[in-house]
């Protein structure tokens, strides 16, 4: 049997009057004195450590410049990289120390445009009863996981 | 800071149903009073603005801890309607009676720790901090239906909570023959 309507309004009353009725909890002696040490604790922190915005304006405005500066020269040593890099005659030691980013790079572009060919082929010859049943029994191992995860919370965690 | 600690501190020990972790809420409350010191010193609603953020930041400190386990809690087993079936309201409503004011006022504090945080919340938010049922729906992230619910369970938990602490106090103290 549920509670009546009535009886949920009562107990509404009940709660609330008892509430209403509850003086404020006293805060602990050690509450003010723990507020005024924190305080004092950040004024005497030395303005670089506090946050941007309590910074003087000075070391603000270098340090928007050299940000935006450092933001620049990254993209230009980028663009000229990609312009210049096949290029560039570099003496021979050099160029055989760096042979590896002229490795890297042909290997990047050749897996940028195999991938996609190499994906359509696969799903081209995968049988549609496998990939269905591939994507039905990932969904059933989520839901296992799910269900074991609750059941856990339950077992182990549920307030009682 | 006087006038309000009681007020911040109640609010997140009520909320948190933890002292120590009460006290770094109500720290970190009045470390922000500090920062917007200019703007509060003439405000007529600065006890409204430590409530409101005594409030959020205890609803953020829970949701760090919560959001984990929101997910998980929805599949618990429905218990309520069972709980509400063993309770007499007028049980409950006589439970307080004859009992010392302190003593009662002890009893409920106790009593509203013991109920669980999805429980405890907006029972606080709507009793102590008279929020509307809309208000914690928004606040709490979850629908109006699961605050009525929620709300009423909490009562009918603390109901039974003070109906059976009246009870093993009965049976404690000597008998008057």
């Amino acid at each position: 049997m549920k509670l009546t309507t009535e009886d949920q309004a009562r107990l509404e009353q009940l709660v609330g009057r008892a509430c209403r009725e509850q003086p404020a909890l006293a805060a602990p002696r050690t509450l003010q004195a723990r507020v005024f040490a924190a305080l004092q604790q950040r004024a005497a922190r030395p303005w670089w450590r506090r946050s941007f915005a309590y910074w003087p304006m000075a070391p603000r405005v270098v340090l928007v410049l050299a940000c935006a500066g450092v933001a620049r020269a990254m993209l230009e040593v980028t663009a000229w990289f990609n312009t210049n890099l096949g290029a560039v005659q570099l003496p021979v030691p050099v160029s055989r120390s760096l042979s590896w980013v002229q490795s890297a790079r042909s290997l990047i572009s050749l897996l940028d445009s195999t991938a996609g060919d190499v994906g359509a082929t696969l799903l081209h010859r995968i049988p549609p009863l496998w990939l269905y049943g591939g994507i039905i029994g990932m969904l059933a191992l989520y839901a296992l996981l799910v269900g074991l995860g609750a059941a856990a919370y339950r077992t182990l965690h549920a307030p009682r | 800071m006087q006038a309000y600690q009681d007020m911040v501190f109640s609010t997140a020990a009520r909320l948190l149903a933890n002292e120590a972790q009460a006290q770094d809420i109500a720290q970190d409350v009045f470390l922000k009073a500090y920062e917007n010191f200019e703007q509060l010193r003439t405000s007529t609603t600065k006890g409204g603005w430590l409530k409101t953020v005594t409030t959020n930041l205890s609803l953020n400190h829970l949701s760090r801890y919560r959001r984990r386990w929101r997910f998980f809690s929805e599949f618990r087993r429905d218990e309520a309607t069972e709980e509400e079936s063993q309770l007499d309201v007028a049980v409950a409503d006589s439970a307080l009676d004859g009992i010392a004011e302190e003593e009662r006022q002890l009893l409920l504090e106790q009593a509203l720790r013991r109920l669980p945080e999805h429980q405890r919340v907006p029972l606080v938010l709507y009793h102590f901090e008279e929020l509307s049922y809309e208000d914690i729906a928004r606040q709490l992230r979850i629908s109006l239906a699961k605050v009525r619910t929620d709300i009423l369970r909490a009562r009918v938990s603390l109901a039974r909570l003070l109906a059976r602490t009246q009870l093993s106090d009965a049976h404690s103290r000597p008998s008057p023959s």
